[in-house]
């Protein structure tokens, strides 16, 4: 057990299924995702980018207005998160892949102005943007995916479509996943939804945990997917959310970290979760199909605005 | 054209003047009468030969009628107003509808005096040209994004730039159909950001990061504040609302403010919280709505359109009111609405800028407005 410079924990060596457990264990109860979990085959870079940024979060990180700058020299393969979605089923089996940014990766590597969430969320979605066109890039794109696509795949996208692209076309397998707050204007979100599905993308709206549910009416979210986050307060504001209104084959849940997740997800006919907590050997899946990485050119462009 | 149309109708706006002190008059002593409304203004231009003939013909006994008066506005539409049990007007309305072809049976509306009177005073000001609103400038080419840098100069232009040009102030005020006068509640302060940009951004698009806005808008919100908690506004007070970010109640300012208050002042405090603020963290806006309503500020959810107050449900939200944004969809809303209508005293209409939104309020029960209109009204 190593102090880090942030006033982390790191626990090195450890064996990987018990460091899924414990890790689950850790979230549920700190409230929320704060650990990370690197392997030394899979994740050397981020490992080597988080000791290179301990040595530059000593100093201060970037300053505001050196912020974008800053962003646009950072290395985006190590703060890139692959998370496999599996579909329960016995044996369970991979069912869609999420490339994302790791968020508590880049808090930490932005020093004080990581704990301001609103700059978080700009870098996180700055970043987002390069993921975007990394991914359609043949050459990184393979990197980044690292392996066979066991189905879907899900990408953050920008908020408002960019103006002026092609847009690439998703056939049918790619996901846009836009954060809660685009809900905040439906007739904004719907011509989004509409000019992403005249690409071939299907929608997911993320950041829908147990607080979120106690505000709004699910069944009233415009979206192909609604992506929940599970933690212990959640069967109880799904109840009083009405959650049950909403298909379930339209959801996900993340963070599935313990059998109690996933035993909701069963009772509720979820199919789909994220997390430790289906534990089961993957199946091999077929190979990314050279076809979906040349049509990810570009950005989705949403609607011409 | 117009001068011919004039010359056709002499004293239409006599006449809308005249329905207009009718239907006050009618409002004021309690009188119900059946009014007949012929919207032959919105008949489509290559129809209105034939309707208007066929119209005329219909209305033909409602004229000779006695007790009945006929008022033709200055748009081309015609009210008849009668008494109960008023047959004429009955019986012409079913001749109409005879008459017209279904897409046009919208342009016969039956409704009493005085359930209805501002539905009719809308109606009139509308014939008068009064209810035509300008359309909004073209946006102009929107210039480069808001970035890091930007901010970073924003923040500092803005510490120190006067604020009262960069804010708005407007009354919250009560309105009655019974034509009480408008009597201000609070006074809603909120940033201008088109204002705030060409002062401390200006050609940079702010609107394209909410992120960046949003930490923009909590270093405005935190000196509007200091503003409003300062002593002497404490000597010359009066009740005020104002739209916050979540975060901005846990900073050091709000706390400055909070403690400088005077006892009982804080229910004269109206926080909003934006639904995309809410959105973007549910978890931190319930937390702060926690902590603002034990310290006991009032709290609303600030400026929704009605499509969001359809997501967003008022039993989850645990907010005192409802200020809901005026659109001319407003009216088709229907169920979605429902849930936030059954408290009409809980609800402010904001953006009132035309006598319809002020018509369909008060039918839904509404009595708080504010916006241009309610300014305007204020100031005669």
């Amino acid at each position: 057990m190593l102090d880090g410079p942030q006033e982390e924990l790191l626990l090195l060596g450890a064996e990987a299924g018990r460091t899924e457990r414990l890790r689950g264990l850790l979230d549920r109860l700190l409230g929320a995702q704060r650990t990370a979990i690197w392997s030394l085959q899979g994740d050397a870079a981020a490992l080597l980018a988080y000791a290179a940024g301990a040595e530059t979060a000593t100093a201060e990180g970037p300053g505001l207005a050196g912020l974008d700058a800053w962003l646009r020299g950072l290395g985006l393969a190590p703060l890139v998160q692959r998370v496999l979605g599996r579909r329960i089923a016995d044996p369970p089996r991979p069912a869609f892949l999420r490339l994302g940014i790791n968020r508590v990766l880049l808090a930490g590597l932005m020093g004080p102005l990581g704990r301001d969430a609103d700059l978080l969320e700009h870098a996180q979605r700055a970043l987002s943007a390069r993921l975007l066109l990394a991914v359609g890039d043949p050459a990184q794109g393979r990197t980044l995916i690292r392996g066979p696509l066991p189905g879907r795949l899900h990408l953050p996208v920008p908020p408002a479509p960019i103006r002026g692209g092609d847009g690439g076309v998703g056939g049918g397998m790619l996901v846009a996943t836009l954060g809660l707050e685009t809900v905040a204007d439906p007739a904004a979100l719907a011509a989004r939804r509409a000019g992403l599905a005249a690409q071939g993308w299907s929608v997911e709206i993320d950041g829908l945990d147990a607080a979120a549910l106690r505000l709004l009416a699910p069944e009233a979210l415009g979206a192909d997917w609604l992506r929940l986050r599970w933690s212990p307060e959640l069967p109880a504001a799904a109840q009083a959310g009405a959650l049950q209104r909403v298909e379930p084959a339209r959801l996900i849940l993340a963070a599935a970290e313990t059998p109690q997740a996933v035993e909701w997800a069963r009772a509720m006919g979820i199919g789909l979760v994220e997390g430790a907590g289906l534990e089961a050997p993957l199946a091999p899946a077929a190979p990314v199909p050279s076809s979906l990485l040349a049509r990810l050119g570009q950005e989705p462009a949403g609607v011409p605005a | 054209m117009r001068s011919e149309a004039e010359e056709a109708r002499p004293g239409g706006v006599r006449a809308a003047l005249d329905l207009a002190a009718l239907v006050r008059d009618c409002v004021a002593a309690d009188v119900v009468r059946q009014v007949l409304h012929l919207r032959l203004a919105g008949l489509g231009p290559g129809a209105a030969p034939r309707h208007q003939r066929l119209l005329r013909e219909a209305l033909e006994p409602v004229m000779a009628a006695a007790r009945t008066r006929v008022f033709e506005l200055p748009n081309g539409d015609v009210v008849a107003v009668a008494p109960p049990p008023a047959l004429a007007l009955d019986h012409a309305r079913q001749a109409l509808l005879g008459t017209l072809d279904a897409g046009a049976a919208a342009a016969v509306q039956a409704f009493r005096l005085p359930d209805c009177a501002a539905h009719l005073l809308a109606v009139t000001a509308e014939s008068l040209g009064l209810a035509e609103i300008p359309p909004p400038p073209p946006a102009g080419i929107a210039g480069p994004p808001i970035g890091s840098y930007d901010l970073a100069m924003a923040e500092r232009a803005l510490a120190q730039a006067d604020l009262g040009a960069m804010t708005t102030a407007q009354a919250v005020c009560r309105l009655d159909p019974e034509g009480e006068p408008a009597e201000a509640q609070w006074e809603d302060r909120r940033i201008a950001w088109g204002s705030l940009a060409e002062a401390v951004l200006p050609g940079i698009d702010i609107g394209a990061s909410s992120a960046l806005q949003r930490r923009l808008a909590r270093l405005a919100e935190t000196r509007l504040l200091a503003d409003i908690g300062r002593p002497a506004a404490q000597l010359d007070w009066r009740p005020v609302g104002l739209p916050v970010v979540p975060a901005t109640l846990a900073t050091p300012t709000f706390q400055r403010f909070d403690a400088g208050l005077p006892a009982g002042r804080r229910r004269e405090i109206t926080l909003g919280f934006r639904p995309a603020d809410i959105l973007a963290d549910p978890a931190g806006f319930a937390q702060a709505r926690d902590s603002a309503r034990m310290l006991g500020y009032r709290l609303a959810l600030d400026d929704a359109a009605v499509a969001v107050a359809a997501v967003l449900r008022p039993d989850r939200l645990g907010l005192d009111l409802l200020r809901l944004r005026w659109s001319a969809d407003l009216p088709l809303a229907g169920a979605a609405l429902q849930p936030w209508l059954a408290q009409p005293d809980a609800v402010v209409l904001v953006g009132v800028d035309r006598p319809a939104a002020i018509a369909w309020g008060w039918e839904a029960g509404i009595s708080l407005f504010q916006g241009p209109l309610v300014e305007r009204r204020r100031s005669h």
